[in-house]
């Protein structure tokens, strides 16, 4: 016995020893293979989006993407500058800079059928009369391994030599959406991947853009467009099921729809369930982003202001942050790098995209500042999250915000239709499970829960500055909030939607007196910690 | 007895005159009107980004007693306060439960919770009235007693109400304008 157990301890020494030997090697081969060249190809999918426009172009080359993206990146798609997403396109001309990233243009669909054939084993006609059958084609595209077509396309692809998997023309005639849904669940569900959701709302009518199906076709994902409003019955309940039967803490990816529910009712149910929300259905090229890989040992680095010697005066401090601040925000747009700004990241890239993040950090000048969203490690309502998940939610978003070289973080919570604020509790559980960070902001329009503790400021965002105003009135808004609130220093947290650029601020801004003062918003949060003139107050609302 | 008999007339006289609205007060606000954005000026970030849906109901409740109701739709929900008016320039009050949403043009501040305004009509003529309002908003420094001063007007044809407002906190030359459209 005594023998056999020497024998196996020597055979175990033996390959731990040569794994040592080795380990060093295939290091080594890994830098070498991440200098290497990485060819793909891009197609455009600029379009209208149209239903019996050019989706029928955009879903089939979409659903391609998935498919051959499953295995490395192969397939980038461009959106053009008319597109939710304006840094798309810039990106892949990082990749190329940065990650050696060759592309070569595609431009017909049957080029590219051609081209990538063997990862393709047919395709799934959808009805173009009933929506929802295109967007189950997708969920059907992933698990039988094919592209979405509609019923024009059906002779080039029988001339290219593909077989029809499925074909919904009429199949779900007469049915209302939770019957196509439950039909799509009882089929489908089992074969998919629960790692994720996808919600195939945004705009509807005459219109669906599916940029985001990529990823769900290349993981296999369950796609639905289901209300989550409340009042709307079936489909509520049905959805209310699909995010049940999902693990805490799963990512829902897409958006709600314009015409069926809301945000707020999305966001809502999915943090009833703990889960994850990733905006938005035009997101492009997840499934290709996630292939490209981060230097060995590449560590994100962010700006910070020097904190050690801040002197506070009596003035109107001011503090910007950009909503969706990377990818649909105006980081490509006029006046980044005057003034100081913070840019609100979506943290969840860091495991799904870290290039994306690489290129933003990269680009960042020293008066780009990051802050991490929203209300937890992806955007999660706090007071919708079962209390026995919260602390996790909450550890998740410091971990995400450690790793990111982020030391301030964000909440929005509209799961309460009579206030965007919190009550003391949750505020206290922030404070208690985001030790990295060093101050907190609320709100999303002006919000009233402000807090300290040891000097770490929770504050609530003062002025969301709309789209549409101008600069004379915004300018009568911030010299009345500067009279509504007389101590100096006031501490005015601003928010920008992605709407206005820098220029449109530094506008706002240049005809203000000296009093007003714009500070980063790490020195903003610290000042305000060192002298809370704010009003401790919490969510007086039941 | 011929005294007791003018005196009674009299007083009857009085009674009846009384009891008909007086022409010089505020006729014809009673309705629903359609908040119209397009025709609208300096108004809340909300109304101007259409997340908001904004609708007046004004109801006569007699003795020259109106009552306006704001019916505000959001995406997160919808909202409806009551603000009492006595158009003879008796100061009123109205419960107000507008919770921790922001008001104002540019939602910076949000009325306390359930407090009691203080109201007042001026200035009352056929076509139009001003009303002053005195409350409290919370701000992030504490409270902050407001007055706001609005002023309604009825179009010749009884169609469209504007509602011009300004307040002791804002220091801009252009008061904002609220215009309506009375619901067919």
């Amino acid at each position: 016995m005594k023998s056999i157990e020497l024998r196996f301890g020597s055979i175990v020494l033996f390959f731990l020893l040569l794994a040592v030997v080795l380990l060093p090697v295939r290091k080594g081969a890994l830098a070498k293979e991440s200098q290497k060249t990485i060819h793909c190809w891009a197609m455009s999918v600029e379009g209208n989006w149209q239903i019996t426009g050019d989706l029928p172009r955009e879903a089939l080359i979409i659903s391609l993407q998935g498919l051959v993206n499953r295995t490395g990146p192969r397939l980038y798609v461009l959106v053009g500058q008319h597109y939710d997403y304006l840094d798309n396109d810039s990106i892949l001309a990082y990749y190329h800079e940065r990650h050696h990233v060759d592309y070569t243009m595609i431009s017909s669909i049957r080029d590219a059928l051609t081209k990538f054939r063997k990862f393709v084993k047919g395709y799934i006609v959808y009805d173009q009369k009933i929506r929802d059958s295109i967007v189950l084609s997708f969920t059907a595209a992933g698990i039988m391994d094919g592209v979405v077509v509609a019923s024009e396309q059906i002779p080039m692809m029988d001339s290219l030599g593909f077989k029809m998997l499925a074909d919904y023309r009429g199949k779900f005639q007469g049915m209302d959406t939770t019957q196509i849904y439950q039909w799509a669940y009882d089929h489908f569900w089992n074969k998919c991947s629960h790692k994720e959701l996808i919600y195939l709302g945004g705009a509807e009518g005459t219109m669906i853009q599916p940029a985001i199906a990529d990823l769900g076709v290349a993981n296999g994902d369950f796609f639905y467009d289901l209300s989550t409003d409340p009042r709307a019955g079936t489909q509520y309940k049905l959805v209310s099921m699909l995010y049940s039967k999902m693990k805490p803490f799963s990512f829902l990816f897409g958006w709600h729809s314009y015409m069926k529910d809301t945000e707020h009712s999305y966001v809502t149910l999915a943090s009833h369930y703990a889960l994850r929300v990733e905006g938005l259905n035009t997101l492009p090229n997840m499934s290709f982003h996630r292939w490209i890989k981060l230097p060995p040992g590449y560590k994100f680095h962010a700006h910070h202001s020097d904190l050690s010697h801040l002197k506070l005066e009596k003035k109107v401090y001011v503090a910007f942050i950009q909503s969706d601040g990377l990818g649909i925000g105006a980081w490509l747009r006029p006046g980044r790098g005057q003034i100081p700004y913070a840019w609100e990241v979506n943290m969840y890239w860091y495991h799904y995209a870290p290039a994306i993040l690489e290129y933003y950090y990269s680009q960042a000048t020293p008066n780009d500042f990051f802050i991490g969203t929203l209300g937890g490690p992806s955007y999660m309502y706090p007071k919708a999250i079962p209390e026995k998940y919260r602390p996790t939610a909450f550890k998740m978003a410091d971990a995400l915000i450690k790793d990111l070289d982020i030391n301030m973080f964000e909440i929005f919570d509209a799961s309460d239709s009579l206030t965007r604020d919190l009550p003391k509790h949750i505020v206290d559980e922030y404070f208690k499970y985001m030790p990295h960070a060093i101050g907190f902001v609320n709100g999303y329009g002006p919000a009233h829960t402000f807090a300290v503790k040891d000097g770490r400021p929770f504050l609530s965002f003062d002025y969301y500055l709309p789209p549409t105003r101008s600069v004379k009135e915004a300018d009568a808004d911030l010299e009345e909030l500067a009279t509504l609130n007389p101590k100096r220093p006031y501490f005015l947290c601003f928010h920008v939607r992605e709407y206005t650029d820098v220029q449109g601020v530094m506008n706002i801004m240049k005809p203000l007196g000296k009093e007003f003062k714009v500070v980063p918003i790490d020195e903003f949060l610290k000042l305000a910690g060192m002298d809370p003139t704010f009003k401790t107050q919490y969510q007086f609302t039941k | 007895m011929k005294n007791m008999i003018a005196k009674n007339w009299y007083f009857a006289a009085m009674l009846v005159l009384a009891s008909i609205p007086s022409p010089g007060r505020a006729q014809g606000f009673e309705g629903m009107w359609n908040f119209d954005k397009s025709q609208s000026k300096d108004i809340g970030a909300f109304f101007e980004s259409g997340e908001m849906r904004y609708r007046m109901q004004i109801t006569n409740e007699g003795n020259d007693n109106l009552v306006i109701e704001d019916l505000t739709t959001t995406e997160a929900g919808w909202k409806r306060s009551k603000l009492n008016v006595n158009l003879k320039g008796a100061e009123t009050a109205s419960e107000y439960p507008r919770g921790d949403l922001a008001i104002f043009s540019f939602e910076a501040v949000a009325i306390g919770p359930d407090q009691t305004l203080k109201t007042k009509a001026t200035d009352v003529t056929r076509s139009s009235f001003d009303l002053t309002e005195y409350f409290t908003v919370l701000v992030s420094q504490g409270t902050y007693n407001v007055v706001l001063r609005s002023h309604y007007a009825l179009s010749a044809d009884g169609k469209t109400l504007t509602v011009t407002q300004t307040r002791n906190s804002r220091k801009y030359d252009e008061p904002a304008v609220y215009v309506f459209h009375r619901a067919e």
